[in-house]
């Protein structure tokens, strides 16, 4: 698709532009040069292209002004919606404008592409550090998104490997452990793993139910070891309680012979009579005769015979201490008899459990019956309780058999899952690996080839204008070791690797980062795209600015177009003087140079127009041109007639050598300005 | 217009499935997720797991 031809720029209230500004292009021209000293507001001319092409203005970065620079884009005193940036080509007119927040493009068909170069980035591209210079060029060998799933993948390896060293180390602990166990089973054939897999298989209900026989057996056991003591105690509580109901009685007995037959026979009477007259304090008749005789003082009476004899306290105190002594041997008693049925039952459930089944088969048991006379048990308790710690071991032993096969289970479980991992992983790991290979090898190889060819390109633009200096060997590379990071590197005095930052002269940098720049503009489609080299050139001496005009001619020819500004008067000299000197320069066409002096309220003014008006001269090895040409010119540009400049190349192509046969067009700052 | 990483992708895409190490189905899939840097590793493991099942060699 061919590009289309650009027409003219208009510049409103951008910068220093604070009038309207019309830069008209010459039809079938692709270099403009705008010559203008200091102050003259070149760079206003690049802003333009910058804004519309990449929506900022770059002139303004790394000034010191903030990261906000967009505030300072309208001229002074203008405001955001003041500015207005039209570029008219063949294909028709992109306009742009600014709103609150952005910029407007009212076509984004017609939105152009734009490289621009400013004197301000040059350096960038050779003396900044490595991370910043990767930034230049990034755009060129971004593969970040096949480093990204490269990362993932080296990711996943390292974890795997890891995994792997995990497996491993397991797999190996557990064998050791394995061994152990097979080692204190006294190994077994045919060999610990096969060992280890039997056992785990072995019914381990079987260990539950004798520890659970042993348990029963064991508590049957201790309910009968404390039986001799209890029944010593409880025998002698009965005594206790015998006796004393023995003394009881005795006491009593002795009361009742000391007292008198007829005292306690009456004595029942008058305590009979002692409860009636408490309810009748103050009888009439005798409860019993029923005589009245005697009526008065009876009561007082019946409590004096009562308490006479002084006896019926201690014969009720004995009486009651019998009964309470007999209530208490009774319960002794009775204490006694169940404790005898406990025990003979505890007897029985041993006998029981003893008989039970064959999970104590292997056990050592007491001889039954167990003697049925208490007094016999403490012997026959004594003779086997050495058996009960026989039992506890092999309970003992049940829980350690238990434990021993889980551990061993874990183990073997263990073993087989991690020797299932290291096994998958160790099929899996060098898959990966040899992936990985492809993916970096390939992403490597990719962006090595693109830097090997913008290395070899900017070597031959080097080349093109340091040629025979010996300093074409621009090598640039990434930083394996650094994402984001790129070195370049050059042969100089024969040292390999030698950073050019490091032994090049300041203009030797510079023209070696247009190089650079140069080489990557014209990577990305550069029949679409508009070249902008803003001021870049201040520091090449005279003698290489030929090359490096016939330079930018010769690439120019590639783009859409290519601005060239400078202040740089040896570049308005070659284009003057060349054509008289018969250089071998492209032909250029030279409208006017005019020096412009930026002003306040008119901007981009054209006062101060230079007086050489339009000149023309051509590129060619033809010397019977050159000779024309300067023949034509009296050897003096300056002199040349305006009409006969202007007509000189269309003369001229006549006689010129085909080759490289072209013309551009330089221009001051504000000529052109159609105001 | 492809993007770089798209066009390295593409580079890698055949080689994978000459070597026999993912299977050409799923790198048509991945080929995308690779450009994209959207790969992750259980993509990763999983195509290498599907490749080895199916039995291609590397």
């Amino acid at each position: 698709m061919t590009a289309p031809s650009l027409t003219s720029l208009l510049i409103e209230n951008l910068r220093g532009a604070v009038a309207p500004f019309t830069l008209a292009f010459e039809k079938g021209r692709k270099l403009t040069i705008v010559y203008g000293e200091n102050g003259t507001g070149k760079s206003t001319i690049s802003d333009a292209f910058d804004l519309l092409g990449n929506g900022n203005v770059g002139s303004l970065e790394k000034r010191g002004v903030g990261g906000a620079t967009r505030s300072y884009w309208p001229s002074v005193g203008k405001t955001h919606s003041d500015v207005k940036v039209a570029l008219a080509t063949s294909a028709g007119t992109c306009a742009l404008s600014l709103s609150k927040t952005g910029v407007v493009i009212d076509d984004q068909q017609l939105k152009p592409q734009a490289a621009i170069l400013r004197r301000s980035q040059i350096l960038n591209l050779v003396a900044a550090q490595p991370a910043e210079r990767y930034k230049e060029i990034s755009k060129f060998v971004d593969v970040s998104g096949v480093e990204t799933s490269e990362a993932a993948l080296r990711k996943l390896i390292g974890d795997k490997n890891r995994d792997y060293e995990t497996a491993t180390t397991r797999l190996g602990a557990n064998r050791t452990t394995i061994e152990n166990f097979w080692n204190q089973a006294s190994s077994p054939a045919p060999e610990a793993f096969s060992w280890a897999k039997a056992e785990v298989q072995k019914d381990q209900q079987a260990l539950d139910q004798r520890k659970t026989g042993i348990d029963g057996l064991i508590s049957c056991w201790d309910k009968l070891v404390p039986h001799p003591t209890k029944w010593n105690e409880l025998l002698g509580q009965k005594k206790v309680a015998d006796e004393a109901l023995a003394n009881s009685r005795a006491t009593l007995e002795a009361i009742t012979s000391e007292t008198a037959d007829d005292y306690l026979e009456v004595l029942d009477i008058l305590k009979a009579a002692q409860q009636h007259f408490s309810n009748r304090p103050h009888p009439t008749v005798c409860p019993l005769c029923e005589s009245g005789e005697k009526a008065e003082g009876l009561v007082a009476e019946v409590n004096r015979r009562i308490e006479s004899q002084g006896l019926h306290t201690k014969l009720d105190a004995a009486r009651k201490s019998v009964s309470d002594h007999e209530a208490a041997a009774q319960k002794e008693s009775q204490r006694l008899d169940d404790f005898l049925k406990s025990a003979e039952n505890d007897f029985s459930s041993l006998k029981s459990c003893c008989e039970s089944g064959k999970e104590l088969a292997t056990l050592s048991l007491p001889a039954f019956p167990a003697p049925s006379e208490p007094e016999k048990w403490a012997d026959w308790i004594n003779e086997n309780q050495g058996k009960r710690d026989s039992w506890q071991q092999a309970a003992d032993a049940c829980v350690d058999s238990k434990k021993f096969v889980e551990t061993l289970r874990r183990s073997l479980t263990d073993y087989e899952e991690s020797d299932a991992v290291a096994r998958d992983l160790a099929a899996v790991l060098p898959r990966l690996g040899e992936i990985l290979k492809v993916v970096e090898s390939e992403r490597k190889k990719y962006t090595d080839v693109i830097l090997a060819d913008i290395s070899t390109r900017v070597s031959e633009l080097y080349e093109a204008i340091h040629c025979g200096e010996g300093l074409q060997k621009i090598v640039l590379a990434l930083d394996a070791a650094k994402r984001g990071s790129l070195d370049i590197a050059t042969e100089f005095a024969g040292k390999q690797d030698a950073p050019p930052q490091a032994y090049f002269s300041d203009s030797h940098l510079d023209t070696l980062g247009l190089c650079v720049f140069l080489a990557l503009a014209e990577r990305e489609v550069p029949e679409q795209k508009i070249l902008v080299l803003d001021d870049v050139l201040g520091s090449v001496d005279e003698p290489h600015v030929e090359r490096v005009i016939g330079l930018i001619y010769d690439i120019s020819q590639k783009f859409q177009h290519a601005i060239v500004t400078t202040h740089y008067r040896p570049w308005r000299e070659k284009f003057r003087w060349h054509l008289e000197a018969g250089s071998d320069l492209p032909v250029c066409r030279i409208e006017a140079l005019v020096a412009w002096r930026w002003h306040g309220t008119d901007g981009l003014d054209p006062r101060n127009r230079s007086p050489e008006g339009a000149l023309g001269f051509k590129r060619s090895r033809c010397s019977s041109h050159h000779r024309q040409g300067r023949s034509n010119s009296g050897g003096n540009p300056r002199l040349l007639d305006p009409e006969v400049r202007v007509r000189r190349p269309k003369e001229a192509g006549k006689h010129l050598c085909s080759e490289r046969f072209a013309e551009c067009r330089a221009w001051a700052v504000i000529n052109g300005l159609e105001r | 217009m492809k993007s770089l990483s798209e066009a390295v992708a593409e580079v890698i895409a055949p080689l994978l499935i000459s070597g026999g190490l993912l299977l050409p189905e799923d790198v048509e899939k991945s080929k995308a997720k690779i450009a994209a840097g959207t790969m992750k590793a259980e993509d990763w493991l999983l195509a290498a797991e599907k490749a080895m099942a199916k039995g291609t060699n590397k």
